[in-house]
């Protein structure tokens, strides 16, 4: 399990198993619950135990702003470290043409039906910095151009506090292809 | 068996897969060591310095140690100046590292092969026609690797290819003469000499090179379908750009 090494996992098992059993049991219910009752939001592909998920289905956030995200962390970062209100579109990952995972694998189709029914004004692209999140961006940008909905990318770089000589060239690079005019 | 420590040698990540919790396996190009695997361990965690560095389509220099087939990583540098593909030649370029491992071997030292890789990638970082650039580079890798092909004589013959006459191109052997013009590897000798001369500003050579490539490679991939080909298709089908050539079919 990512984040928990072989050691770590086998000390939450042996004390699960010797002086928790009740926690066990619990646990084990909640995981073959999950397991069972969460899928994905209609809408926005977020993991999900109803048919829409909380975002999709709360009153108030603004339906013409849409996010595209790469999985489920990402939407929780951008809820608990941003404002904001509009909605979210999960790709559950992102374009890799070496692996086979194209825009079918995305839910792209579904997400181009979002964008063509006109009701979002602007398709904010998040996807990680990566060669791979740069080119899933590249294609989100061109379907919402042909949708007439305008597209941004949230900007990356240098993070806040940093140095530039401490920066790695790629952050760095990446920042300055991203560089805007200062007003 | 002893290891082999290798410093600042150049070289080309070609593919990268999630590896353990915060490690990663490359898939790398290097130019004197040729194809091989090097584990990069923790460049997936948050404090990785590797992780805006160890890029695909980025120019690099790679350290490491290897005994056996799995070598480790123990660093990596840009090499030059940043480049940033996008669009169409971003997409294409992932084919090209498909066919790169694909049809090469393992610890097989082809610096030719990488020094036509890296002025490719140059090529579509610049103004060019992507379509250009890529069959440029099958007819070099093929070359390359000891398979190029045949456009200027009749191989039952001998004879040099006629322009007026019409053959069918076999892949293990070029071109014999042909009846049927119809056929999914018939040209004429005109057309194969078109090729020959990779003066794809001419739209049917470069719509010929790309179905007489097409066939050739797919042979020596024993029909293997690359996904990045069959990825590529469905994002041209849903791109809103203008289809501007056959780039890859
Ligand atoms: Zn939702």
């Amino acid at each position: 399990m990512p984040g928990v090494g072989r050691k770590s996992a086998q000390r939450i098992a042996f004390h699960l198993l010797e002086r928790d059993r009740n926690g066990a049991d619990e646990l084990s219910r909640a995981l073959s619950d999950a397991v069972k009752g969460i899928g994905h939001c209609v809408h926005c592909r977020m993991l999900t135990e109803y048919d829409a998920c909380n975002i999709c289905s709360a009153s108030g956030r603004d339906s013409k702003l849409l996010c595209a995200v790469e999985s489920p962390a990402d939407v929780m970062a951008v809820e608990d470290a941003t404002g904001y209100k509009g909605l979210y579109f999960v790709l559950m990952g992102h374009l890799s043409p070496l692996d086979g995972i194209g825009p079918d694998e995305l839910g792209m189709p579904a997400l181009e039906a979002r964008l063509r029914d006109g009701n979002v004004e602007e398709l904010i692209i998040a996807t990680n910095p990566t060669v791979e999140g740069d080119a899933t961006a590249h294609y989100l940008a061109d379907l919402a151009g042909k949708h007439e909905v305008q597209a941004s990318r949230i900007a990356h770089g240098v993070p806040l506090g940093g140095e530039l000589e401490y920066v790695d060239g790629g952050t760095l690079s990446h920042a300055f292809f991203g560089r805007r005019v200062v007003d | 068996m002893t290891a082999r420590r290798v410093q600042n040698q150049p070289a080309w990540l070609l593919h990268h897969r999630p590896f353990r919790d915060t490690s990663r396996i490359l898939d790398v190009l290097s130019r004197d060591y040729g194809r091989l695997s090097l584990v990069a361990r923790g460049s997936r965690s948050a404090k990785s310095k590797l992780k805006g560095v160890l890029r695909p389509f980025m120019p690099l220099q790679l350290s490491w140690v290897i005994r056996g087939d799995l070598g480790t990583l123990t660093g990596a540098e840009m090499d030059g100046g940043p480049i940033s593909l996008n669009g169409d030649s971003l997409l294409s370029a992932f084919y090209l590292n498909e066919l790169l491992l694909n049809l090469l071997h393992r610890h097989d030292p082809q610096p030719e092969i990488f020094s036509a890789y890296h002025a490719t990638i140059i090529e579509l970082n610049g103004q060019h026609s992507v379509a250009t650039a890529l069959r440029r580079f099958e007819m070099e890798l093929l070359r390359l690797l000891g398979y190029a092909l045949n456009l200027d004589h009749d191989t039952e013959s001998g004879d040099e290819l006629d322009p007026g006459r019409i053959y069918e191109y076999r892949v293990e052997r070029g071109p014999v003469p042909a009846n049927n013009p119809d056929g999914p590897l018939v040209f004429t000798g005109a057309e194969l000499i078109a090729v020959a001369r990779e003066d794809f500003s001419d739209a049917s050579t470069l719509r010929d090179a790309n179905r007489l490539l097409r066939h050739v490679i797919a042979w020596h991939l024993n029909g293997k379908e690359l996904k990045s080909r069959k990825v590529l298709k469905e994002l041209r089908r849903g791109a809103a750009t203008a289809d501007t050539g056959p780039v890859i079919q």
